[in-house]
């Protein structure tokens, strides 16, 4: 297991609110203080509408939080554009580009040599199962194909830290543990921090270092559980006890924070 | 078979098949000749005077004489050139001029007033100014054209360079991309369909802009013909030359649909295609 030692995002009471026109600000997520640390696998789980993708942009400096800040290593500045990798909810693939293009799309806007690039897009696609479909343009693609291409993407030019928004939500279930089990090995093997975003609670155990649960309405961090299973993690693991009191404290946490707002 | 087909077929009586419309392109053709037909019946038996209407056969001499003894081709050749000399020029300023404004939030604020206000006024109606400036010739007419299809190319042009697509343009921020990969990469080819729309209207006006130069200023060209047949009350040589204008017009039309088929495949209408 690489060492956690350094500190990749500090979070301090970053936290976000709308200004709307009738002057009212609507609170879309209550500040948060944490910190993620380098090679830790973070995944933000909470109900729809409570903050998690705002977090998750904010921590990739793509949203300006209203309160606090998010900066990046000892930087004090948020993280460098070009410098992570971003898989949004939904795949937001360039239409007029075939798969291929798509997953090469950071190697051009980087200008990153083109050779090692179309050879790593390549076997990014083959991970991703999709190598047949590498002349294809998106709208021959359905939802879950079209994710697949845009994780290939986000991995392209080998970022050290992965911001990922239910990155696998459309997939089938095979898929789904096949790719769980790819995300790990490269986290493990690359030491890369990852962000994830995620509904799946049970996904959530198994692929964390840590779960930080969201409750809704307004957003708010309630939770902070950290998952001690031994790693490498296989679905096996699932059978753990550690493995569904991790999962269960989490279901409570959220029901708990559900009642707790009041809604 | 359907159940009223099987009790008609039961009953003795004949099929009764489907009555299948024949393809459109050929109801058009013979639509197209049977009004040239009743045009040709029309000049004949003089219904309709031909200094009104001439005699589709009449047409069709006076523009064969026109090619062979008239030199028409001269002339077709000066409005061809001057158009696309036009059309293009308008279409680079156009799309520079709108990918500048289309990044450029506050510039485009304080450039909208004139784009309104000069698009609103006929530019066929400075076309005399024109002349008065530029003389008589090539450059006047192919600065009138230019003007006539501005600013059809430039608002739709700047419609399509619009980002609406809020993940497309994180993800090119995530990436860091400049604002002219910004622009090359993501703004300008997501602009094609857009495009397109202003370069067909553009087409349109830009052949009135060639016809209307040639009438007021120039000595060569199918606006220039147009007012030499009317002089010499060459009825049938008007409409040779309106012919020959619709040809231009259709041709060029039928030309940008290709172009056009190849730089957009990836927005079809998929309420049209039957998967």
């Amino acid at each position: 297991m690489p060492a956690i030692d350094s500190i990749a995002l500090h979070i301090q009471s970053a936290g976000k609110a709308y200004q709307t026109a009738s002057g009212a600000q609507p609170v879309a997520l209550e500040p948060v203080t944490t910190v993620i640390r380098q090679g830790e696998f973070v995944s933000l789980v909470g109900p729809s509408g409570c903050g998690k993708t705002t977090l998750l942009k904010m921590c990739a400096g793509l949203v300006k939080p209203t309160s606090g800040a998010i900066t990046f290593g000892a930087s004090g500045q948020p993280v460098q554009p070009g410098g992570y990798g971003i898989v949004f909810q939904a795949a937001a693939l360039l239409p007029w580009r075939t798969v291929m293009e798509n997953v090469l799309l950071p190697a051009v806007i980087l200008a990153l040599p083109m050779q090692a690039a179309r050879a790593r897009a390549a076997r990014l696609l083959d991970l991703v199962q999709l190598s047949h479909a590498a002349d294809k343009y998106p709208r021959e693609l359905s939802g879950g194909m079209q994710q697949r291409v845009s994780i290939a993407r986000s991995l392209l030019h080998d970022p050290d830290i992965l911001f990922m928004d239910e990155p696998f939500g459309a997939l089938d279930a095979m898929t789904r543990e096949g790719l769980n089990l790819a995300l790990q090995n490269i986290q493990q093997d690359q030491g890369k921090t990852i962000v994830f975003v995620t509904h799946d609670i049970d996904e959530a155990v198994l692929l964390s270092d840590r779960v930080l649960v969201f409750s809704g309405d307004p957003g708010r961090l309630c939770a902070d559980v950290n998952i001690a299973l031994m790693r490498p993690r296989t679905m096996a693991s699932k059978k753990q006890t550690e493995f569904y009191q991790a999962a269960d404290f989490i279901r409570s946490s959220l029901e708990h924070g559900h009642t707790n707002s009041g809604s | 078979m359907s159940a009223i087909e099987k009790q008609e077929h039961e009953s003795g009586r004949s099929y009764v098949s489907k009555w299948y419309p024949p393809k459109e392109g050929w109801v058009s053709l013979l639509l197209a000749l049977a009004l040239l037909l009743g045009a040709e019946c029309a000049a004949h038996y003089e219904w309709i005077s031909p200094l009104m209407l001439p005699a589709p056969s009449a047409v069709w001499l006076a523009l064969v004489d026109g090619l062979q003894n008239g030199g028409y081709s001269a002339h077709i050749f000066s409005s061809v050139r001057s158009m696309l000399a036009g059309f293009f020029f308008a279409t680079v300023l156009a799309v520079v001029l709108a990918g500048v404004l289309a990044s450029r939030p506050w510039l485009e604020g304080v450039v909208t007033p004139f784009i309104v206000a000069f698009q609103s006024m006929p530019k066929i109606a400075v076309a005399p100014l024109i002349i008065i400036w530029l003389g008589f010739g090539d450059l006047s007419k192919i600065t009138i054209v230019t003007i006539s299809c501005f600013f059809p190319i430039l608002i739709n042009t700047l419609q399509g360079l619009k980002i609406r697509d809020r993940d497309q343009f994180e993800l090119f921020q995530s990436l860091g991309a400049s604002r002219w990969q910004l622009f090359y990469r993501l703004r300008l080819p997501n602009s094609m369909p857009y495009f397109f729309v202003g370069v067909h209207v553009g087409m349109i006006f830009a052949l009135i802009g060639t016809v209307v130069a040639e009438f007021v200023g120039t000595d060569a060209g199918l606006g220039y013909l147009i007012m030499q047949s009317k002089a010499q009350f060459d009825v049938p040589g008007v409409f040779a030359c309106l012919g020959l204008l619709m040809v231009l017009g259709v041709t060029l039309h039928f030309l940008m649909k290709r172009v056009e088929m190849f730089a957009s495949r990836w927005s079809s209408d998929v309420s049209r295609v039957a998967v």
